[in-house]
């Protein structure tokens, strides 16, 4: 849907113009009931209901009409059927209700704790599950950010490892567009090797060049275990302002990365709390 | 007055200098590479769409504007790609 009718213009201009348009994830909790009431009543009135479904009430929260995801899915269908509700409805058009803000909202994070924003996506434009990439937000305590520091004695040359714990939390989202039903990640990590070269430092700061290895197991279909695995070598750099142990930038790209035998891409890139703040 | 703006102004950039490493090689070639992963426009259309908070909050906005409410329901995360 995200990638065919809501990214169709006309389907977006119908949108704006005369409907409210929302989202309900399925495992979202339904705590006003609201999801619940609207597809009870579909099905009542052989309205036609379903997990990924079209629902249109109208603005007395009565149900008027829906559409199945297979031709919801289908642009000329949803453009037919979102006309036809304005006409019945004689719906007056007008600028959207809600400004139109991007969905990918990133989490709030502590001081001097930046969220890292992940993309991963297939290096092959032409396949299948590839329409657009896909995108996390991981977010590390102000402790676990300290646990990448520079240890005090460290020279240029020298090495040191990010810490398991926090080096699983950053490799468990490396791999690309998958099926996913569920919000929370069912990946196993079985490899998150994460090594830091100083290559700079003056006084205060300091540079590090990133080199990692990650390989995770992560079945392409919830719910239908397979050995498909994620295997991924990335390079990077950290900056560090080592008077006020803070991690300045944070940024790691793939090189090889591979996903059941397919080529992708990823990338972490941290952002901080006050670009975080001046996006809202 | 406007020497004096100028003068905090460089100042500010120096200041700001001493508190950043230079970018370099390394910075300048990983910054590239992730800069090819990045979402694109086109990718991004979903966001164009004003979607409402949530059906609450969208059915009450449907009753003042007296529009109805476009709702999709699916599964995973529509929002970030992972779905």
């Amino acid at each position: 849907m995200r990638a065919g009718p809501l990214s169709d213009s006309k389907v977006i201009e119908l949108l704006n113009r005369y409907f409210v348009p929302v989202t309900s994830a399925n495992e979202e909790p339904d705590t006003s009931g609201e999801r619940g009431r609207i597809r009870t009543e579909f099905q009542n009135k052989k309205l036609g209901a379903g997990d990924v479904h079209v629902y249109v009430i109208g603005p007395d929260r009565v149900a008027i009409g829906g559409l199945d995801i297979g031709s919801a899915m289908d642009v000329d269908k949803e453009i037919a059927f979102l006309k036809g509700v304005v006409e019945r409805l004689h719906t007056s058009g007008g600028p959207p209700v809600f400004p139109p803000h991007p969905q990918s909202a990133p989490p709030q994070v502590e001081p001097g704790a930046p969220a890292i924003h992940l993309v991963a996506r297939k290096l092959d434009a032409n396949k299948t599950w590839n329409e657009f990439p896909s995108e996390n937000w991981i977010v590390l305590t102000r402790q676990e950010w300290d646990q990448i520091m520079p240890p005090p004695d460290v020279a240029v040359k020298g090495t040191w490892q990010i810490p398991q714990p926090v080096a699983v939390k950053l490799a468990e989202w490396i791999y690309p567009q998958t099926e996913e039903t569920r919000r929370t990640n069912r990946s196993r990590v079985e490899a998150a090797d994460f090594r830091l070269t100083l290559v700079t430092r003056t006084e205060s700061l300091a540079r590090a060049r990133i080199d990692g290895k990650v390989r995770l197991l992560h079945s392409f279909y919830p719910g239908h275990p397979a050995e498909d695995f994620a295997t991924s070598e990335l390079t990077g750099f950290a900056d560090f302002d080592i008077a006020n142990r803070q991690v300045q930038r944070f940024r790691m790209v793939t090189g090889k990365a591979v996903y059941k035998d397919l080529p992708f891409g990823c990338s972490l890139v941290s952002v901080s709390r006050e670009t975080l703040d001046a996006q809202k | 007055m406007r020497y004096l703006a100028g003068l905090i102004a460089a100042g500010a950039l120096l200041m700001s200098a001493e508190n950043w490493l230079k970018d370099d090689a390394l910075v300048n070639s990983v910054e590239a590479k992730v800069r090819r992963i990045q979402p694109t426009r086109a990718e991004r259309r979903f966001d164009e769409i004003g979607w409402a908070p949530d059906i609450q909050a969208a059915e009450a906005a449907a009753k003042t504007a007296n529009r109805p409410v476009y709702l999709f329901t699916y599964d995973g995360k529509i929002d970030t790609g992972r779905c």
